[in-house]
């Protein structure tokens, strides 16, 4: 798809997401209120349940907003986490300015803090989710889906209070079909760049999938509905002749506005045609169960968040390491770039397992980086990659 | 060995005339004897977890974090770190834990455990990721258990889990000592832990009193024993009260170490260890006295409740803990130790690597600031210890500064 056919896709989109920021502020200013969260566990069908606007803060790339935040964390801490505060801090981010509060699954270490600073610093009430991070593929942990279902249910209560608005298992059953919708369209994107014809690539549809994050969300299902009928029987410009080196990439999540390593890798001459990374397709492959209108709602959300393949903050890898080695092979790839944000520690320490698991079982080598959101290690990765373009080939 | 390490084994003072000191120090030192004689299980242990489950399951429990790591760092074992990077741990990690890793990597381990367990909660994720892998590679089982986020509101079910999450880890523990853990036989190990924490609480609540009874070096080490009851409670125990008995005599008697001064400064310590033992002395050299530490507070916040369902009181014990809540309740249950013991000053501690102690800093000075309105030092430990940051002339500067003040007041 050329450049031109690349801005009538996303046309629509765009003008959507140039708008949003307006429409939020009178959204506000009529009563709703604006709930933010930062990591997809984050339960967004509790946020919508509760007549709340639930807005993912996935934004990265800046590092005026690091500077910012590590005056709260610390100089090393990971880039992400500060700059979710630096961005608080700088109010130079609309949604950040237009937030009335934040819910944070109490996932990795520097997430949980983000919660003290919020509510210590910023006075904006946090919504806490306790998440079993022990449990496993085996389910040998019933007691695991009994907690995180209260804890979901505390969630409910909350949020319910914040709106004055309760989020009934009516409402909970219309957002998580919404939001079921979206994962299903997402997905469908998502595998196209298996096929070498594929009429859209991986990074605009991660741009897609990062602009979900701020969309009201039936709008942003209607979007993608459109999208996908503009695709559907298209086929790529390059087609059998694109010789790009086909990757995958893993890793931290890669945030709006971080666009350093894929830039890198696309003037490399390198393909993304696949990612587990939580703000790609990571997270989209398990739709939350719904039994019929009469079941209950929150074991469909228990069952969906848990269960999950999971982030490595999780302790079960076994699951996380063969969903890699599946995509891996389902998109054919010939090497993976394991993106670690610095000081990222939660992905860090898989590195080696992922990167010995894939070798191991299709031959496929791994490139690591390590970096911030600053440039000055640019000239660094460009090296890095294209030495290892030339090792993986096309 | 280099510089550093035969600076850490020649520069480091113990107090001689503190003679029921040697009986801890022999704890701490032979346990390579006193784990073989006793034939039983070893089951290394996480630092901030109760000890009691192993003891009841008739194993013996060992804090690698301890015993394998101030070792290593005087003997010079730097090259440990490499063994854990290499293995696939990060070079940024807390150099502990990578050096604590590493010796069981490497194989070069003071001692050989038969198992691993730790608890993951509301502290620093290194600790699931190093116990893993330490595991792993020395091909050894290993169990994680899991510690519930405290919430006012939350306690029922997290009180339930953590029950579910104690009993599978009481068969856990039987199948790899042999023997369960029945009522009684947690019943007794909580007994005794209880009264090793009782001993602590009563070493600190002498810290209280203004002249300087119990050196700081010989606090720290004794203070930190509390995370494995040194492999043997009933002779920590023995061991304490001897102590404590010698520093009421001290305090009777009016006797002080010979540098020690009226005008010293109070400090108090709060946040991580400090691998570098030698600040202690130094802490000392430069005019302070150590009043309180709390790295291990969260192992003595309070006795475990006997009477009654003991697997429930140890769950809410646990659920308790300090280390176990978010920043601003972990300060606020742990301020009134802080005031107790009457600080002039307060030292944060952490270590270069570490995510959730120096992550929560800002908030901790402030309520600190807020509650005690005393100084606040920033005290952050890197390896090789040549460069420690803050440096230790800053250091020796904020203690004189503080102590001019003293003067002049
Ligand atoms: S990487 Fe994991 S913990 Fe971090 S935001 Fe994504 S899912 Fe959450």
């Amino acid at each position: 798809m050329n450049n031109k056919a690349k801005d009538n896709l996303l046309h629509s989109l765009n003008i959507k997401l140039a708008e949003r920021p307006q429409k939020i502020a009178v959204a506000r200013e009529s009563g709703n209120k604006l709930v933010g969260y930062f990591c997809p566990y984050g339960t967004e069908e509790m946020i919508l349940a509760a007549n709340l606007i639930p807005i993912r803060l996935a934004f990265g790339g800046d590092s005026e907003s690091i500077s910012a935040g590590e005056a709260f964390l610390k100089g090393h801490s990971c880039p992400y986490a500060c700059s979710s505060i630096g961005n608080k801090k700088l109010s130079i981010n609309d949604y950040y300015n237009s937030l009335d509060g934040v819910c944070i699954a109490q996932t990795y270490d520097s997430m949980k803090i983000l919660g003290d600073y919020y509510q210590n610093y910023f006075k904006l009430p946090v919504f806490p989710l306790g998440l079993p991070r022990t449990h496993n593929a085996l389910r040998s942990k019933s007691h695991a889906f009994d907690y995180f279902k209260n804890e979901l249910k505390l969630l409910q209560t909350r949020l319910g209070g914040f709106s004055g608005k309760t989020a009934t298992d009516f409402k909970m059953h219309q957002a998580i079909n919404l939001c079921n919708r979206i994962r299903d369209k997402l997905l469908f994107l998502y595998k196209l760049p298996q096929d070498r014809n594929t009429p859209i690539e991986w990074r605009q549809i991660l741009k897609i999938t990062q602009a979900g994050f701020l969309l009201d969300r039936a709008d942003y299902l209607k979007e993608l509905e459109g999208i996908e009928k503009a695709l559907r029987n298209k086929s790529s410009d390059k087609g059998l002749d694109d010789k790009r080196s086909r990757l995958m990439i893993v890793g931290s999540l890669i945030g709006i506005g971080d666009e350093k390593i894929l830039d890198i890798i696309e003037q490399t001459g390198g393909n993304i045609v696949a990612d587990c990374v939580c703000t790609g397709s990571m997270f989209l492959r398990k739709k939350v169960p719904t039994f019929g209108i009469l079941s209950a709602p929150i074991d469909g959300l228990t069952e969906r968040y848990l269960y999950n393949v999971p982030c490595p903050f999780m302790i079960d890898k076994s699951r996380r390491l063969s969903r890699i080695v599946k995509t891996a092979k389902d998109y054919r790839v010939h090497g993976m770039v394991y993106y670690n944000l610095r000081s990222n520690e939660t992905w860090r320490s898989e590195f080696k397992a992922i990167k010995d698991v894939l070798y191991r079982n299709l031959s496929i080598p791994t490139l690591l980086i390590e970096t911030d959101y600053s440039s000055e290690d640019k000239e660094e990765i460009t090296e890095k990659v294209k030495s290892f373009l030339k090792l993986v080939g096309g | 060995m280099n510089n550093t390490e035969q600076s850490i084994q020649n520069t480091v003072r113990f107090d001689t005339k503190l003679e029921s000191f040697n009986d801890i120090i022999t704890l701490f030192s032979d346990n390579l004897n006193r784990i073989k004689e006793s034939g039983k299980k070893v089951i290394a242990k996480s630092p901030l977890f109760p000890a009691e489950p192993i003891y009841a399951a008739g194993g013996l429990a060992y804090d690698p974090y301890l015993y394998e790591v101030i070792p290593a760092l005087i003997k010079g074992k730097r090259h440990l770190i490499g063994k854990a990077t290499d293995a696939g741990l990060s070079s940024d990690l807390n150099f502990c834990n990578l050096i604590m890793a590493g010796a069981f990597i490497s194989g070069e381990n003071e001692i050989s455990v038969d198992a691993h367990s730790a608890a993951c909660g509301f502290w620093d994720d290194q600790i699931s990721n190093t116990w893993q892998m330490m595991a792993e590679a020395s091909q050894k089982p290993i169990h994680f258990w899991e510690v519930p986020r405290f919430d006012n509101n939350t306690e029922k079910w997290a009180i339930n889990f953590l029950i579910k999450e104690l009993e599978q880890y009481f068969e856990w523990l039987t199948n790899q000592t042999g023997n369960s853990i029945t009522e009684n036989s947690l019943r007794e190990a909580v007994r005794m832990g209880n009264l090793i924490r009782q001993d602590i609480i009563e070493l600190n609540q002498l810290l209280q009193n203004q002249e300087i009874l119990f050196p700081a070096l010989e606090y720290y080490i004794t203070q930190l024993m509390i995370s494995d009851f040194a492999q043997n409670p009933e002779r920590l125990h023995v061991a304490y009260q001897k102590l404590i008995q010698e520093l009421k005599e001290r305090q009777l008697n009016h006797s002080k170490p010979a540098d020690s001064s009226e005008k010293a400064i109070r400090i108090f310590l709060t946040g991580e260890e400090i691998p570098d033992i030698r600040i202690w002395n130094q802490i000392e050299d430069y005019g302070g006295i150590i009043v309180g530490f709390d790295s291990r507070m969260s192992l003595y916040y309070k006795p475990i409740k006997e009477d009654g369902p003991i697997i429930e009181n140890l769950a809410c014990w646990i659920y308790g803990m300090p280390s176990s809540m978010p920043t601003a309740q972990r300060m606020n249950s742990t301020i009134s130790f802080i005031k107790s013991q009457k600080p002039d000053a307060v030292i944060i501690s952490s270590i270069a690597g570490s995510t959730i102690f120096p992550e929560s800093n800002t908030l901790i000075s402030q309520i600190i600031q807020d509650e005690l309105g005393v100084p606040i030092f920033y005290l952050e430990t890197k390896f090789p210890f040549e460069i420690v940051k803050p440096t230790y002339q800053e250091l020796e500067a904020f203690i004189q500064n503080l102590k001019d003040g003293k003067n002049r007041g």
